[in-house]
């Protein structure tokens, strides 16, 4: 087991507060006490209403916004003390921001994916292999795309690049905001293999964020919910979505098989509540249609 | 009446070749119709609303709105009858009080006062955002700014309504609103109404959706015919929804579902219709 | 993190719905023009005090916290700062022996020298406030009608001026865009590896060079997509536009017109009827 109980969590937030343009008439209490865990190898959904403070936790997880002492901690330590060495924790902690356009650096494809791992000393040689990999993975291939300029995209071909820059950077801990926004329906698929396979090649631990329970019930084992900056839920995928109704109140969309079985059980009252892909669904409605023909 | 005859477009590369976005593109689109384009990313889409929206113009064919061709000098008198909304409402609100914003159109227009009043309170009273009509834009959520955006763009009263991605950014619920506001003002003003998505349920929607695949037209259709053909739509990297996929899966099991199913609805009416044995589902 | 935006008011515009914020474009446009001409005319420390009072009043009126504009004005008081210094030290007038404080070389320190600059001070604070109050509170649209509405009778010398009027307004919407870019890029630099919080004074300020072109590249972006939307909503350069918001000049509007006009004559004239 390489998770020891005693082992402090990759990252934790404490009750963790942040206003936007604190001391300005128009300040903004995103996060009000938000406080979770994320352990070593576990996919994390956080999953919200829009304005619930989502992408602020982002931020806060990359120690991308003026942190106090004592919220934000990777693997036990306190982010914003004096002398916490910054640039160790922004190497193992990738994030891809909610828009492209507030990430992608470079003007150049090629250029923009090599930045993380050049910025980070990683050889030429070995950079060139990473932007490769990364794009091919992104379903972008490398040849085509390597020397196109990012503002001559499609919007989720930008979406990919801003993807793979990450990828390149080889952190063990991915933080993503919204990544499936405007993709195709095959980009969503190829990107759940993604990082289905990165699990389990190389354990990587994922925080994903989302107004949409679709994605996040799909690929994270647990899920957080965020509610006007406070947690309102965290819980593994299927207790969450027990609560189907409350989600719905609070405006976040269920996963398509979870709302048509809502729908269904207006007709057929005892299909679970917990059906969380197609296949499930498939198999608990032939089991009900199936003898009822018989 | 939007016509597209034989329209290519290429963007012209820097050092790479021209990209061809669009080849030989053949549309027509009567007005007052609830279209969806579809197709994957980088398929053209949105070179196709730039086209329609005189942004840009077509490197071969022609392009016509209601009997006006798109071009140059004809700009001002297109843009008055097609409206556009983009993905990012960050990049299109313009003043900074949302009332302000949705009278830039109409101001530029050089209406009078009073018929810039109604309908800027028409369009934000179909928007649902006629509360926040003093508010200022910086402080709105991303949902109340797309909004405000559409608003803008229905002050203009256009024969269309073109709506690039709006939903992407939104999260669905919020969607779904959009495309019921939409719908509605299909049925009150007869606004007809071109929606891009990468959503095949809020496709299915729609009246007619077409199917982009690298810069061809490859389908055409009531979204019945289209999302019939499976098959061809997953190869281009697309898909059906699910309710639809699924009564495909049921009907190869054996289980006879009447209609075409295309929404969570039609699959739950035609799972009710289904002829049933004494003390089913009980 | 740089936090820009919280600490830069330049283009900001703070509605608190206050009295300030509901006067009359124009009149409040005439006023800002007359207490800038007042820091001209203005030549003595009485005078200044007399005008002091009134941006209290405009300050406290208007609901838009002190604390926030001095906050936001700290990049502009401390080059005014480094400014004033250097003219007490490079006095350019006359100051005769006896006035001289302390003299080091070249460098020397005088009464007159000292008296300069804090009317100088004095002049560029009182012009730096009321121009920024006017854009805090006052929105785009009210700014560009009344300053169409003041301007309109150059328009029959063919100056363009509902052209010039929404191209200089837009360009102050501008600067808050160019202030976010620069936030989110220090921001995505930092996620990546390219730390902007670390380091002395030396590497963060090359490192904000650094900068310099990607902000430009990215608010030019930005500026490009705004002005498709602008084109596509038949924005034409402001020809042939009309308004929705009508104007109209109440007693109240006139009333503090008049106050402003009394306070800034007493401020030029009563320190030297005092005197006399
Ligand atoms: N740069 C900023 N300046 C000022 N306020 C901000 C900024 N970023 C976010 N906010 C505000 O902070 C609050 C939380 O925003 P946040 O972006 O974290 O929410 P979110 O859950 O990611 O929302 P969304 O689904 O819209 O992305 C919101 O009220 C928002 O308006
Ligand atoms: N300004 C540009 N210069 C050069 N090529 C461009 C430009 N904009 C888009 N392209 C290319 O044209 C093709 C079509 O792009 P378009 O933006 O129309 O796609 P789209 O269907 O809207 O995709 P998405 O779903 O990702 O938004 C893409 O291959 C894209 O890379
Ligand atoms: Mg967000
Ligand atoms: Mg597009």
């Amino acid at each position: 087991m390489t998770d020891l109980p005693e082992q402090a969590p990759l990252a934790e937030l404490r009750e963790f507060l942040y206003s936007y343009l604190e001391g300005t008439p128009r300040a903004v209490e995103a996060a009000r006490g938000v406080s979770f865990e994320v352990r070593r190898g576990e996919r994390v959904g956080i999953v919200g209403p829009t304005q619930s403070g989502k992408s602020t936790v982002v931020y806060a997880l990359a120690h991308l916004l003026r942190l106090k002492e004592g919220q934000v901690f990777h693997e036990g330590e306190d982010v914003a003390a004096a002398g916490y060495d910054r640039a160790a924790l922004r190497r193992s902690v990738g994030v891809v921001f909610q828009r492209p356009d507030f990430q992608i650096l470079e003007d150049v494809v090629g250029k923009d994916v090599a930045f993380g791992p050049t910025a980070a000393g990683v050889p030429a040689k070995e950079t060139r292999e990473r932007v490769e990999e990364s794009l091919e993975a992104v379903g972008l291939s490398y040849p085509e795309f390597r020397l196109r300029y990012v503002h001559a995209l499609s919007g989720g071909q930008k979406r990919r690049v801003a993807l793979a820059g990450v990828l390149a950077m080889r952190a063990p801990l991915i933080v993503l905001d919204e990544p499936m926004a405007g993709l195709d329906p095959r980009g969503r698929d190829e990107l759940f293999g993604l990082f289905e396979r990165l699990r389990e090649q190389r354990n990587l631990t994922m925080v994903m964020c989302s107004s949409s329970l679709a994605d996040a019930s799909l690929l994270c084992d647990r899920l957080i919910v965020l509610e006007e900056g406070r947690v309102a839920m965290d819980a593994p995928v299927r207790e969450v979505l027990a609560g189907a109704d409350r989600l719905d109140a609070l405006g976040i969309a269920l996963p398509e098989p979870v709302a048509l079985a809502r729908e269904l059980r207006k007709i057929l009252p005892d299909l679970p509540t917990d059906l969380l892909t197609e296949e499930e669904l498939e198999e608990a409605l032939l089991e009900r249609l199936g003898e009822s023909r018989a | 009446m939007i016509e597209v005859d034989g329209v290519s477009f290429a963007y012209r590369g820097g050092e790479s070749d021209a990209v061809h976005a669009l080849r030989d593109l053949d549309i027509q689109i009567e007005p007052g119709r609830l279209v969806a384009v579809i197709g994957h990313n980088g398929s053209g889409k949105s070179t196709l609303v730039k086209l329609l929206t005189a942004v840009l113009y077509p490197t071969e064919g022609g392009i016509r709105v209601d009997g006006v061709p798109v071009r140059h000098e004809t700009r001002w008198e297109i843009r008055s009858r097609v409206s556009v909304v983009f993905q990012d409402p960050d990049d299109q609100l313009v003043m900074n009080r949302v009332a302000d914003d949705v009278a830039f159109g109409p101001e530029n227009l050089g209406l009078p006062r009073e018929e810039i009043a109604e309908r800027v309170e028409s369009a934000l009273e179909a928007m649902g955002i006629a509360d926040i009509s003093e508010k200022i834009v910086d402080d709105l959520s991303l949902g109340q700014k797309q909004r405000t955006a559409i608003a803008g763009a229905l002050a203009m009263r256009p024969r269309y309504l073109i709506l690039d991605e709006p939903t992407s950014l939104l999260p669905a619920v919020a969607a779904t609103r959009l495309i019921e506001a939409a719908r509605e003002l299909n049925r009150r003003e007869g606004m007809g109404v071109i929606h891009v998505t990468h959503s095949m349920a809020e496709a299915a929607l729609f009246d007619r959706v077409i199917v982009l695949d690298t810069g061809r037209l490859v389908m055409d259709g009531p979204p019945s015919e289209v999302f019939r053909r499976a098959e061809e739509l997953r190869e281009i990297g697309l898909d059906v929804p699910l309710a639809a996929s699924l009564a495909s899966r049921l009907r190869s099991h054996g289980i006879p579902l009447e209609g075409d199913i295309l929404t969570d609805a039609d699959l739950r009416k035609s799972v009710f219709a289904l002829p049933r044995s004494a003390g089913d589902s009980g | 993190m740089l936090e820009l935006q919280r600490n830069v008011i330049f283009g900001q515009f703070v509605d608190t719905g206050s009295p300030v914020h509901r006067l009359d474009v124009r009149i409040k446009l005439v006023a800002t023009a007359l207490l800038v001409v007042a820091s001209f005319l203005v030549d003595g420390f009485l005078g200044f005090a007399l005008l002091f009072p009134l941006l209290v009043v405009l300050q406290l009126v208007s609901r838009v916290p002190f604390g926030y504009v001095a906050r936001g004005s700290s990049f502009f008081l401390f080059f005014l700062g480094i400014i004033l210094v250097f003219q007490v030290f490079f006095y350019p007038g006359e100051a005769p022996q006896s006035s001289v404080l302390w003299q080091w070389g070249f460098l020397s320190i005088s009464t007159e020298g000292l008296r300069f600059a804090a009317i100088l001070g004095l002049r560029v604070l009182l012009l730096y406030h009321t121009t920024t109050m006017l854009m805090l509170t006052t929105s785009l649209v009210d700014l560009t009608n009344g300053l169409e509405l003041l301007f309109g009778p150059l328009q029959k010398l063919r100056v363009p001026v509902n052209e010039l009027v929404l191209v200089g307004v837009i360009s102050v919407k501008f600067v808050p865009i160019f202030i976010s870019e620069v936030e989110r890029l220090s921001r995505a630099y930092t996620a990546r590896g390219v730390p902007f919080d670390e380091g002395g004074p030396i590497t963060r300020a090359r490192r904000l060079g650094r900068l310099l072109v990607p902000v430009f590249v990215g608010g030019f972006r930005r500026a490009d997509l705004l002005t498709t939307a602008m084109d596509v909503r038949c924005y034409r350069g402001g020809r042939g536009r009309t308004k929705l918001r009508r104007m109209e000049a109440g007693l109240t509007d006139w009333l503090v017109l008049l106050m402003v006009v009394v306070w800034v004559l007493a401020a030029w004239k009563l320190p030297g009827l005092l005197i006399a």
